[in-house]
């Protein structure tokens, strides 16, 4: 166990000895190293009256660091008289003063900071987290320590020494391989790895979860979480503890994400070869967050390597991807660059066209997403890091089909033309900072877009001796989304028990809506061939609207070793609207009791939300519309508490139990009998509707770890409630995503060093949805009868449950060329029919009848990826 | 590449054949052959009750308006006023000279079809409530244009109803009209009023096709609201000193039951939107029955 030692060279105390003893009295171990080094130590034993022994062990280590790392708890230390060495009192203000022990944590391998990273004493006195840059700072008293390094999928690392001045250590940590789940599971179970509230999803436990088509990916791990659903296959968007998909606030290395979905939200965004780690907070929000009531998902991605060239090349069922990274200035500056890219597009066009021939009608049907992601890390000192993280995403769906037929004379003509196109444009420029010794400063300027346009043309033409009749529409909705902003947040360690932290921070939302419908029937004619996407956007006048908010938080955070941890903070901002000034005060505490064996913690939270989604469909699609706080829409308030509790059952087991209860205010939703359309100099947002939300519930999470086998099970009893004055006639109903049970599992086995075999299991009870209770009413109206559904109560119908098993190889082996993953496995293996939605059919050889069919979207899918990183 | 197609095709069909499913749904048809009704009871009208038959989704063509249904009205008392059939409107009716409605009343609707009585349809008991008065202050006007150009005068009003009485909630409905004149001489005919919306709480109000305007005072604070109506048109040397409202006050199914019809209407209108959810207040059924008042009243305007 090496010791390093700051203390000056004097005389004989650089003989070089190697002793060790046993809970001895310190003047018995002085005395033996006086004989073992031949050194003349001269102690008065008036000055031992302490009972404490001492355990030693030094192997080559000079005797003037032995002594002082013995004598230092007695507040004794030497000096060289003569050549002798004279054991005296140390003097008080060398005792008590308290040094500062700063530095960063890297990934060995990349040069990369690790974020969050766990830095503690062995004994658990003292524990801190570095920040999101991998900085740490502690306040030490002059003294020996043993700090351990922690990090998930990463090697324990640790460090004795002795402090007697300010002192800065980087730490470098090597990622870790075959015990990986083990260190990350132990991790979870010991609590050291994370704060209370927070999931946290490290790249190979990213790698390892369910996937769909081998897409690895972020979102289908979080919905494995306790508390947390989507609608059907991760269709609808992401509820946390019974919230709404719009309470999420999703960032993207800092920068706030609209949508994260490719394929209308089956696959997300976020590329795994370019993420980091993601950490989901539902709960203890410290206050450096706000603008969502629901929850966090903090998603990073990493640094290009800075000390040499390397990449990723991958391809699964429907994508393939290329990462490239390396140093611009050898562990100063490095570069990161991913591009990914459905390849379906010739086959979906084929089977398109296919299809369509079948069915006598010509057309054909394309899609593909693509996104790029790039980041610039620059080291511009030892204290000062710049970087510049970009993200382009898109997504493009077109449908074309027109069918043309005769019969008995008479000629039809039917066209469908749709497209829909969507997609995030990201990009910020951080500047991270260490001032002086024990602060952090960090400052962000971001800028997000949001672009979605959708576009629907319909014709139906009849040619006949008698009759030319020619009816066509075209739908236009697009929308764009700007957020621009700066953000500064500043860390001051005062003491290792005592984190003060303060930021500000504005934003400046900018929103443009066009809605235009064009028609034969109520417009002045225009030829239908030149009606196209283009020309809707060319006549639709848009709806502009902006606000601006600025926000700032104080909180504090003391500890008392990685026992108690107390997070107290409050959040505040000033939202303005026209000429309309809201402000907000949000409270936040939190309180974490960790002991060796069991934990509890609670928290409290008020939240406040200006930017609110409104679903014409419900299904969480990229069509949703953004709202912004107004003059008819208040800003949403949540009031968050919950509890947990949990121990370790053996070295390799947890049991964890947890509370939740939320109260939403001022939420909103698309009115009944309404859809949305938006026109500019109209006050279009009086008729939505706002209420409030109730969601509470109860999380059992059982987790264990063997070297051979992981399991996780979580298990959520819940229940989520809405009650709006204008919807379902004033009276509470369950919300579309209440779920009274959901469960997940997770069984990774691991077969060897290389193979690992994963079972996935979800069993929950269905979603919510609005059908008809089995009635038509037919009234009677001046110019007729008139049929409307019976609808008893909104959300009255529940799917049947959900239950999908999935099963996963993922095998990785090196070699020369670098480390081969290689994912098999089959998605829904049992191919239960999911029910997406629901809709009404009629039958089709008996056209007076009706029948509910459900439709579901993913059966068993097997799938297969390959990806080499080198 | 025709057998590279065939075979994708048929890995897809396979796969997708998977997707969909017929559902038989237990609450589909479970409100068939019930009876729905609509009856709203006021002091200054006719009781009358329109009565049809619930159908199901695989039953359309045999929905029907029945016309040997047993209507009964159960009063205060347990007074029971049977309804009679009018062939010609398709709609039941008290007897007015039997009865007609007066505040305070109490009442509850019985209506089966004859040879069904064990599947009779009841409401819950409501009560008539009293016609209330708005008291307005800060009356206020002005010219404008309207879409065509034309002159039109817009009147405000703040003005403010009692949300309760006697822990029962008062809801309104309020129609407002001017009478027109012809060289200082009234015409006899009147104009009414168009609502031009409320800017704080617009969803407070919902204006009907016949042109009233239902509302909830409780959603203003102190019961306090501005209405805002105006005229079609406003010629030139034309004056307008008073306006009339008639303001019937409603019980809340009755408001509750107006509300979700005036939905359904703007639903039908609009293609593909939310689900509009029935309001109730009967057992073994569905509909209405409902109460209200009329007072009616004029406001100089300065």
């Amino acid at each position: 166990m090496p010791i390093k030692e700051l203390i000056a060279q004097t005389g004989s105390v650089e003989t070089i000895i190697s002793y060790k003893c046993l809970n001895k009295p310190l003047p018995v171990v002085l005395k033996e190293l006086s004989i073992k080094s031949n050194a003349n130590i001269v102690f008065s034993d008036s000055k031992f009256k302490s009972k404490k022994t001492i355990t030693i062990n030094a192997n080559n280590e000079k005797l003037g660091d032995i002594l002082k790392v013995i004598l230092d708890p007695y507040r004794l230390t030497i000096e060289i008289i003569e050549g002798v060495i004279v054991v005296v009192n140390a003097k008080n203000e060398e005792i008590f003063k308290e040094y500062i022990l700063n530095g960063v944590i890297r990934d060995k391998t990349t040069g990369e900071l690790l974020p969050y990273a766990s830095v503690f004493l062995d004994d658990k006195s003292q524990g801190i987290y570095s920040n999101e840059k991998g900085f740490y700072a502690f306040k030490l008293k002059r003294g020996t320590y043993k700090v351990m390094f922690s990090y998930c999928g990463y090697d324990l690392d640790s460090l004795n020494f002795f402090i007697k001045r300010d002192s800065s250590i980087n730490i470098s940590l090597n990622p870790s391989t075959i015990n990986l789940e083990e260190i990350i599971v132990q991790e979870d179970l010991n609590k050291t790895s994370y704060r209370y509230g927070e999931d946290f999803y490290s790249k190979e436990k990213i790698y390892k979860a369910s996937s769909l088509l081998g897409e690895s990916d972020v979102m289908r791990s979080i919905i494995t979480s306790a508390g947390v659903t989507s609608g059907a296959d991760g269709f609808g968007g992401l509820s946390v503890r019974g919230g709404n998909n719009d309470q999420n606030f999703v960032l993207y290395d800092g920068v706030p994400v609209q949508n994260t979905g490719h394929a209308f939200g089956l696959i997300s965004i976020f590329s795994s070869s370019v993420i980091k780690d993601a950490r989901l907070i539902k709960s203890a929000f410290p206050a450096r967050y706000g603008g969502r009531l629901s929850s966090y998902l903090d998603v990073k991605t990493r640094d290009g390597n800075n000390t040499k060239f390397g990449g990723e090349v991958g391809i699964s069922t429907i994508a393939s991807h290329v990462t490239i990274e390396g140093p611009i200035a050898k562990d100063k500056a490095s570069f990161l660059f991913s591009y990914r890219r459905t390849f379906a597009d010739p086959t979906i066009k084929s089977v398109s066209e296919y299809i369509n021939q079948t069915n006598g009608s010509e057309g054909t049907t394309s899609y593909y997403f693509q996104d790029f992601n790039g980041k610039i890390s620059f080291d511009i000192s030892k204290k000062n890091q710049l970087s510049l993280s970009f993200y382009k995403g898109v997504d493009d769906f077109n449908t074309s089909s027109i069918a043309k037929k005769t019969s008995s004379k008479i000629n039809y003509v039917d066209q469908n033309d749709n497209n829909f196109k969507w997609g995030n444009n990201l990009i910020s420029f951080h500047w991270n900072a260490q001032i002086g010794k024990n602060q952090y400063s960090k400052l962000i300027l971001f800028q997000s877009n949001w672009n979605n346009n959708f576009f629907k043309f319909r014709r139906n033409a009849i040619d006949s001796l008698s009759e030319i009749n020619d009816i066509y529409t075209a739908d236009l909705k697009a929308s764009e989304i700007k957020v621009r902003g700066v953000k500064w947040d500043y860390d001051l360690q005062l003491k290792p028990s005592n984190i003060i932290r303060l930021g500000v921070g504005y934003n400046q939302n900018s929103s443009s809506i066009k809605y235009k419908n064009l028609s034969n029937l109520n417009n002045p004619p225009i030829y239908p061939e030149v009606i196209d996407k283009s020309s809707l956007l060319a006549l639709a006048t848009p709806y502009i609207y902006s606000t601006n908010e600025v926000y700032g938080y104080l909180e504090e955070e003391l500890s008392s070793g990685k026992n108690l941890v107390f997070n107290i903070g409050i959040h505040t901002s000033i939202y303005k609207f026209d000429s309309t000034y809201l402000p907000s005060i949000q409270p936040r505490m939190s309180l974490a009791l960790n002991g060796d064996y069991t934990w509890f913690n609670i928290s409290g939270s008020l939240m406040r939300q200006y930017q609110q989604s409104l679903s014409e469909n419900g299904l969480g699609f990229p069509s949703d519309l953004w709202v912004n706080a107004s003059r008819f829409i208040k800003p949403a308030d949540g009031y968050n508490f919950s509890t947990q509790f949990g121990f370790l059952m053996g070295k390799n087991a947890s049991l964890n139990f947890g509370g939740f209860y939320k109260l939403m205010n001022n939420i909103i939703s698309i009115g009944e009998g309404r859809n949305l359309v938006i026109e500019p100099n109209t006050a279009w947002q009086k008729d939505i509707p706002f209420g409030k939300g109730k969601a509470y519930g109860a999380e059992v999470t059982f987790k264990s770890e063997t070297k051979l086998l992981n399991f996780e099970l979580n298990f959520t009893y819940s229940k989520s409630t809405r009650q709006f004055e204008d919807l379902n006639n004033a009276l509470e109903y369950l919300y579309k995503f209440d779920r009274k049970y959901m469960s997940n599992a997770i069984v990774g086995v691991k077969i060897g060093h290389k193979l690992d075999l994963i079972f996935t299991g979800t069993y929950q009870e269905g979603a919510k949805v609005t059908f008809p209770s089995g009635g038509i009413i037919v009234a009677k109206q001046p110019g007729g009868s008139v049929i409307y559904p019976l609808y008893t109560s909104k959300n009255n119908y529940t799917f049947k449950d959900y239950i999908r098993l999935d099963v996963a190889f993922n095998f990785v082996s090196k070699s020369k060329a670098g480390t081969h993953r290689v994912f098999a496995g089959v998605y829904n293996v049992l191919n239960r029919k999911n029910p997406i939605y629901l809709q009404l059919d009629r039958n089709t050889f008996n056209l007076n009848t009706y029948e509910a069919n459900q439709v579901s979207i993913l059966p068993l899918l097997p799938a297969i990826s390959y990806s080499l990183t080198f | 590449m025709n057998k590279r197609i065939y075979i994708l095709l048929s890995i897809l069909t396979l796969f997708l054949m998977a997707c969909e499913e017929r559902l038989i749904i237990d609450t589909i048809d479970q409100e068939a052959d019930k009876l729905f009704v609509e009856c709203e009871i006021s002091t200054s009208r006719r009781i009358e009750a329109s009565l049809y038959t619930i159908g199901n989704f695989n039953q359309l063509n045999k929905l029907s308006y029945p016309q040997d249904a047993v209507l009964r009205l159960v009063g205060t008392g347990d007074n029971d006023y049977p309804f009679i059939y009018d062939s010609e409107k398709k709609i039941y009716y008290v007897d007015s000279i039997r009865h007609m409605a007066t505040a305070n009343h109490e009442y509850n609707l019985i209506a089966y079809l004859k040879g069904k009585e064990d599947n009779k349809l009841e409401s819950e008991r409501i009560q008539i409530p009293n016609a209330q008065n708005l008291s307005v202050s800060k009356p206020s006007h002005k010219l404008s244009k309207t879409a065509n150009g034309l002159n039109k005068m817009n009147l405000s009003f703040q003005a403010s109803a009692p949300a309760e009485i006697n822990n029962e909630k008062l809801f309104y409905r309020i129609i407002m009209y001017r009478k027109l004149y012809e060289n200082a001489i009234y015409t006899g005919k009147n104009e009414l009023l168009n609502f031009e919306g409320n800017s704080e709480i617009p969803l407070a109000f919902t204006p009907s096709a016949d042109g009233s305007v239902l509302f909830d005072p409780s959603r203003f604070k102190n019961n306090t609201f501005t209405l805002n109506f105006s005229t079609n048109s406003f010629k030139a040397g034309e004056k307008i000193e008073t306006v009339y409202y008639a303001l019937e006050t409603v019980t809340e199914d009755t408001y509750r039951y107006l509300v979700v019809k005036e939905k359904q209407a703007y639903a039908s209108q609009n293609g593909i939107s939310d689900p509009v959810i029935n309001y109730t207040n009967m057992v073994n059924g569905y509909g209405f029955i409902g109460g209200s008042s009329k007072a009616v009243d004029s406001l100089v305007i300065k």
